[in-house]
């Protein structure tokens, strides 16, 4: 007769509406033991456990705790050493006794020790998204040892923080520090950028997914190019540049940014008017108007999601006229009107041409407001502030000033800076503005707005108005969540294991986060969890290596 | 050498930050008028892709054997610049970088003139130490693939674990009896309903029984020696006086009769001599407090199972690791400091940590936040936000979870109490993760009370009942409001105890005591010595996601370095010149690092430096009286040449500044990030320590006419990266001051200063006085 033990552990958090004793009661037979005990994880239980497995001379051993993958190391290695594998069985989505009891009763009606096979195992990474946050993971993972694959629906890796100016909160040029790690990345015999990719379907799981990503075509063969920009010379076709706000014109053959990584050309195919002379001056002959998409399938055993983020669509916000009033930016375009490489050169000019005297920033753009993202952004107010102080390095004698709500100055050093940025002259106005009108004649945007620290109700205009816009999870975020059986949490990003204990991994094992696309934040963040999802990734590939007994 | 030195000069404009204030075109045309230069060109961004093969380009084309960069810091691009120029077939140790950003357009935004002139100063001292280069090689060490965690707290746990499961072996030191650090002293946690145990328990648990983990609690570490793959590390393993064989029956604390306060219930209630820190300590078993056990020996006679040895011993243990974690945490903030709420004072004014510990069911008051003074329920409840953060005179940061912590801790006393006031004072509420902002709306429409003011004064009047004085920001007025029971957030401080490990590892703090990070955004887990990686919320205030998100990056950054089975080490090392060494025996004292040794050749006595102790910091080469040991990159005839550069032109008007690499020169770049401006005479030459100075160099700028010398270096005691180097710096400094006069030389013109990394602003502040009094003398 085999002798059954069930484990019970009874944690506050997981048990407080559970009548254990009429669980044990009504489970409990000769061969079947219930032992409730408090906290069974920790090194007391252990040792209860491995007592009752001696004394009762258990060979079938049932933990019905918290979610598995919160303990499972726990008990997996305390029953190594000792006779029979163990079963789990999940508490938490179980309400009542009732619920337990069947849960308990039909599992142990089950055949038990399923031996499951041994797991496949690729040990290749493939990161989605090369923005700061997914080419940190592809370094930090090749570093480690691993191949990886980076995935980036653009023309180059960078995100966001290519984009902009400088960063806070100590104010050095973005691209000055992101640019050699893209080079990096670039660089790194282990890492493989594939650019200007969509993923098209995912299957499999942790340990075995095959990925098939489709490549756009470049019509610029990526191992002749050489980066010489001859080709650039002779197109005729002048486009507006969409990385400068359209403000700056490019040609139809074009790189999307200096910087960029891989530094190679592409032909704008739905602006080309296939004159050739491209083809003619490119001594490398590589170009190819006729490229078609190309299909890869990759097979790794985790994926690393770093898509990122987009920014709210300012014209939603019907009140602050943008779109409307011309002088009313978002906070993503006035970083390149403030740019040395952007379409000014640095200057602070209107697109009229006015020199920029007097800017004002509004807070919580699409943020913390339940019309569009109840969630706070936490980016957006350092970055005003940092804008702020740009404008005001550029022009000692221009006004600031800054609209919000909570000035949310909470990581390392950024109250600091805002008490600096207070005392040197911005001025901070607590309280939303209600509207932006224009005058027609000098097309200043025109704020209105109450002081709530004074109660008075003013209108002010300015040369420029910038909206400080939400960060918003990516319209892509549902189809990757589909292929890969993930949850989306409430606002649209990709939910994690569990907010406060398991930031980096998912409910799909072989799936980690890193970045903004977990939910908003800054750099040092990003980079800093980016980090930490190479070390999951070794975990991964560790665990399976050594196959789990039974299940 | 025969060699024909051919130089090739960049000069980047870094966008604009270089080429609005630098004329770039000026100074490239100046670089190319100088003695062997060959080319000399502008770059938009010297680092970009383009910018670097320009560089390769040239090295092939024009067969360069020097490259200068003038650009930003090298504390920023030296490595890729390293890197350029190899891949062109280059010794890497033959570029020199230029710094005319933080060093010059950054610090002089409104004096084109000038700073151009200055840039073209630093590149021709560029150029004149280029032309001294030397090939030097990297040398290879193994590297021992075990980690030592410092801090059992969350973050530290986290970390160890996924070393361990990579298959790397851990030694975690926690100081204090059991591990959990601030965690274990909450009842819950914000942003679900996940407890706090669930979450500790097994992640303690799990690193007990971890077979690659080994637990070292009641544990200090007291030294740690060598470099990144090779650090030797002491720990101390305080006696616990309970062997693992307790039973945890508890007989030996009924019989203890001495009670002390209970640190883990924030001093709400007591506990003995000899204790279980809390039910679920890891590892558990009693332990004895020996600050407070009078030896009575009733526990030894009261256990069962003989467990208890008051003669237990402390015991001490060398271990070899190739990498270590720095995960000390933090420090909640002693609000005692802070006379106007007057903590301590009034029994009902309490902070959160202790809210924190009456909302425990297993805590002081078995889960029910009452009076303290009277145990009654209270029905006027208010929390005071930013008590010791956000402080004009005080810590000035944000501490970051307060808000967070409060918002979750109202709402738990408004669903325990529904009838209740509660008021929450604040300044700015501060949530940032997304599932807060929700919080904070459900709490409001719970009826929490929010408003924003100032708290001026916290007094008592009857019944141990409180009054407190806002001013009220929304009211713009003085209001003054009856409560029962205050919580006070309190901030998140330093470590105390983490700051011993600040002096023995040598990680720096920044002005706001935390450790620094290498890079804020770019290398925010490493710190400026390799192999040495920071966790948690030693690094500043951080909630449990965040230290556990960056804990796995750090542990990450030790799986990376151990994913090898050699490493390099940079090639910057010193050499002792055995013909002109005449045995004194001198560097050998005064090397920090044990790195020189005696030996003889023909008889004769001689100094040897062992290459793979030698950490290049050139201590030995500013104490040798003859001369013998130069200090690679950084030699006497390259110092020369910097400084005859330097004052070719104009020489009493300049100040010629000796930076140290680690603290001072970063702390001119942190000057330059920050724009501080100051005055454009100043001429930066670097070395890695102030040590490496001799008097004879510092001489030698006054012989050669400048204004002023300014020599600084990291603050003693500890913060010298080479131990003791400032001090070996500032005794020759003091002994060069009494020669001064005799050389007449007035010794007002010599300066010594401790600047930080952090410290831009001291370095603004001494280069403006310096001009000043450079000013004055000149009349
Ligand atoms: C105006 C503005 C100013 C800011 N200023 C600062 C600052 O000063 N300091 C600071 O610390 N932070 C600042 N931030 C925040 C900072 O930009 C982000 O923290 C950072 O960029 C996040 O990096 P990420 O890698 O997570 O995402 P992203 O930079 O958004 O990168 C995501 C990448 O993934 C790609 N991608 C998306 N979907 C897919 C897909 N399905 N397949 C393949 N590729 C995909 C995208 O093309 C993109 O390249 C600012 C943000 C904005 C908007
Ligand atoms: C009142 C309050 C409420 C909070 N509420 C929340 C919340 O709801 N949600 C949330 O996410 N966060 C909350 N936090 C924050 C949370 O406590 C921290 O994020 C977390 O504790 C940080 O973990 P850590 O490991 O970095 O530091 P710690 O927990 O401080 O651990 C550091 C460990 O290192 C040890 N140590 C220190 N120096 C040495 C040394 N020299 N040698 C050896 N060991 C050393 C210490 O003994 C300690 O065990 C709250 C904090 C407070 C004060
Ligand atoms: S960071 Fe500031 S501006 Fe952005 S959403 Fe949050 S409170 Fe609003
Ligand atoms: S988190 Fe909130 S309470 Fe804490 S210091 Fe920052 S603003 Fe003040």
């Amino acid at each position: 007769m085999t002798k059954t033990g069930i484990f019970l552990c009874v944690c506050p958090s997981a048990t407080s509406a559970i009548d254990i004793e009429k669980t044990a009661k009504s489970i409990e037979l000769a061969d079947r033991v219930v032992y409730p005990y408090r906290y069974l994880c920790s090194q007391r239980g252990l040792r209860f456990l491995d007592d009752c497995i001696d004394k009762d001379k258990l060979d079938r051993i049932f933990i019905v705790a918290c979610p598995e993958d919160i303990h499972r190391h726990v008990f997996k290695r305390a029953s190594s050493s000792k006779g029979p594998g163990i079963e789990y069985i999940n508490i938490g989505k179980i309400k009542d006794e009732k619920g337990l009891i069947d849960s308990i009763k039909e599992r142990l009606k089950e055949d038990r020790g399923k031996v499951i096979k041994e797991e496949v195992m690729t040990r290749e990474v493939l990161v989605i998204g090369g923005g700061v946050g997914g080419v940190q993971a592809a370094l930090d993972i090749a570093e480690e040892g691993y191949k990886v694959y980076v995935v980036e629906r653009t023309l180059s890796v960078g995100g966001v923080m290519a984009q902009l100016d400088k960063t806070f909160p100590t104010m050095d040029c973005s691209i000055c520090i992101l640019g050699p790690k893209l080079v990096d990345a670039g660089k790194t015999p282990n890492i493989e950028l594939i650019t200007n990719a969509d993923i098209k379907n995912i299957t499999g799981k942790a340990g075995d997914f095959n990925v098939e990503v489709e490549i756009q075509p470049r019509y610029v063969d990526m191992e002749k190019c050489n980066g010489c920009s001859a080709c650039v010379e002779v197109c005729p076709v002048i486009l507006p540049n969409e990385w400068d706000l359209n403000l700056k014109p490019r040609k139809c053959i074009y790189v999307m940014f200096a910087q960029s990584v891989p530094l190679r050309y592409t032909i704008d195919k739905e602006k080309c008017i296939e004159c050739e002379l491209c083809k003619k001056v490119c001594e490398l002959d590589a170009i190819n108007l006729d490229e078609e998409p190309k299909r890869r399938t990759l097979n790794v055993g985790a994926i690393v999601l770093a898509t990122g983020t987009q920014t709210f669509d300012a014209s939603r916000k019907k009140q602050y006229g943008y779109g409307r009033i011309k002088n009313v930016v978002t906070n993503m375009e006035f970083e390149r009107i403030i740019c040395a490489s952007g379409p000014t050169s640095g200057e602070l000019l209107r697109p009229d041409g006015k020199h920029i005297k007097k800017v004002a920033f509004i807070q919580c753009v699409g943020s913390r407001d339940i019309h569009f993202h109840e969630y706070c952004s936490s980016y957006c107010c350092m970055a005003s502030i940092k804008e702020g102080r740009l404008v005001m390095e550029h022009d000692p004698d221009a006004e600031v000033w800054i609209f919000y709500n909570d000035l949310r100055a909470f990581g390392k050093g950024f109250e600091e800076l805002y008490v600096r940025s207070e005392k040197e002259g911005i001025k901070f106005i607590r309280g939303l503005p209600g509207e932006i009108r224009e005058n027609a004649e000098t097309e200043d945007p025109i704020v209105t707005f109450e002081d709530t620290k004074t109660g008075k109700v003013s209108e002010i205009g300015f040369d420029m108005v910038v909206l400080a816009v939400a960060l918003e999870p990516s319209e892509q975020n549902p189809r990757l969540a589909e292929m890969l059986d993930l949850e989306i949490d409430p606002h649209g990003f990709f939910k994690e294991l569990n907010s406060t204990s398991r930031p980096l991994e998912t409910s799909n094992r072989g799936v980690f986060l890193a970045g903004t696309c977990q939910g908003p934040k800054d750099i040092p963040e990003t980079v800093a969890q980016a980090s930490g999802t190479a070390a999951k990734v070794c975990t991964l590939f560790s665990e399976i290596n050594q196959p789990a007994k039974r299940l | 050498m025969g060699e024909e030195i051919r130089i090739g000069v960049y000069v980047c404009h870094c966008g604009k930050n270089i080429a609005a204030v630098v004329d770039t075109s000026t100074v490239a045309d100046f670089a190319s008028s100088l003695n062997d230069v060959v080319v000399a060109r502008e770059n938009t961004y010297c680092c970009a892709e383009t910018g670097q093969a320009q560089i390769r380009d040239d090295i092939k084309e024009h067969n360069l054997n020097r490259v200068v960069i003038a650009s930003c810091s090298p504390k920023l691009h030296e490595p890729t610049f390293r890197r350029t120029v190899t891949e062109a077939g280059l010794n890497p140790y033959l570029m020199e970088m230029v710094n005319i950003r933080e060093h010059c357009s950054w610090v002089h935004m409104r004096e084109r003139d000038a700073a151009t002139k200055k840039a073209m100063d630093l590149v021709k001292m560029g150029v004149a130490k280029a032309r001294l280069l030397q090939p030097l090689s990297d040398r290879e060490v193994p590297t021992t693939k075990n980690a030592l965690v410092i801090g059992g707290g969350i973050a530290g746990l986290q970390a160890a674990t996924d070393i361990a499961n990579a298959g790397h072996r851990v030694y975690l030191v926690e100081k204090a009896p059991t591990l959990g650090g601030k965690v274990a002293q909450l009842s819950g946690v914000s942003s679900d309903h996940q407890s706090p145990e669930c979450l500790l328990i097994p992640m303690m648990t799990g690193a007990i029984i971890h077979p690659n983990i080994e637990v070292f609690t009641n544990a200090e570490v007291k030294s740690v020696d060598g470099y990144i793959g090779n650090f030797k590390v002491r720990i101390i393993k305080h006696p616990r006086y309970v062997k693992e064989s307790c039973i945890l029956c508890g007989e030996c604390s009924a019989v203890c009769p001495v009670e002390v306060s209970n640190e883990f219930n924030a001093g709400m209630d007591s506990r003995k001599a000899i204790y279980l820190p809390f039910e679920q300590a890891t590892p558990s078993t009693y332990v004895v407090d020996m600050k407070h056990c009078t030896r009575c020996g009733l526990c030894v006679e009261s256990c069962p199972v003989n467990a208890i040895d008051l003669e237990d011993r402390e015991e001490e243990l060398e271990l070899e690791v190739g990498s270590i974690i720095v995960a000390t945490g933090f420090e909640s903030f002693d609000p005692r400091n802070k006379p106007k709420y007057s903590y301590s004072q009034f029994k009902n004014v309490i902070t959160s940590l202790q809210l924190e510990r009456m909302l425990d069911p297993e805590g002081p008051t078995g889960g029910k936040p009452l009076r303290p003074s009277d145990g009654r329920k209270p029905t006027k409840i208010a929390f005071i936000q930013c008590v010791g953060s956000r402080e004009e005179d005080g810590n000035q940061y944000c501490s970051k979870i307060c808000c967070m912590s409060t918002i979750k801790q109202a709402k738990t006393l408004k669903t325990l109490f529904p009838e209740a006031d509660i008021t929450v004072y604040y300044r700015d509420i501060r949530l940032t993760k997304k599932e807060l902002e929700k919080m904070y709306r459900e709490v409001r429409e719970a009826g929490v009370l929010f408003v924003r003011g100032d708290i001026k004064e916290v007094s008592e009047t009857e019944g141990n009942n409180l009054l407190i004085k806002v001013h009220s920001e929304t009211l713009n007025r003085m209001i003054s409001r009856d409560i029962e029971m205050v919580i006070l957030a309190v901030g998140l401080e330093p470590c105390i105890d983490g700051n011993l490990i600040k002096e023995i590892i040598k990680v720096p703090t920044g002005t706001d005591g935390f450790f620094m990070e290498a890079h804020p955004k770019l290398r925010p887990i490493d710190t400026v010595i390799d192999g040495v990686y920071l966790a948690g919320a030693c690094l500043g205030p951080k909630d449990i996601a965040e230290s556990i998100a960056q804990a796995s990056g750090a542990a990450a950054k030790v799986c990376g370095l151990f994913s090898k089975d050699r490493l390099k080490l940079d090639g910057i090392i010193s050499k002792v010149d055995p013909d002109v060494c005449i045995g004194c025996g001198i560097c050998i004292k005064q090397c920090p690092f044990h790195a020189i040794i005696e030996e003889e050749i023909e008889e004769e006595k001689k100094a040897k430096v062992v290459e793979a102790a030698c950490k290049g910091c050139g201590v030995c080469a500013g104490a040798c009286p003859t001369g013998a040991i130069e200090a690679f990159s950084f030699t006497t005839e390259q110092l020369h040449a910097q400084i005859d550069a330097a004052l070719e032109e104009n020489p009493g008007e300049k100040i010629i500044a000796f930076c140290c690499n680690w603290c001072s020169y970063a702390g001119a770049d942190f000057a330059g990030v920050s724009r501080l401006q100051y005055p454009t005479n100043v001429r930066i030459i670097r070395t890695m320590c102030s040590g490496r100075l001799s008097k004879d160099i510092i001489l030698y700028a006054f012989e050669k006419g400048a204004g002023m010398v300014l020599v600084s270096g990291c603050h003693p005691p500890g913060d010298c990266h080479y131990v003791s180097g400032n001090y070996r710096c500032e005794e020759r400094v003091n002994s060069l001051m009494k020669t001064l006069p005799k050389k007449g030389i007035d010794p007002k013109r010599l300066r010594l200063e401790w600047i930080s990394a952090a410290e831009g602003v001291v370095f603004q502040r001494v280069t403006k006085e310096m001009a000043k009094e450079l000013n004055d003398v000149k009349g």
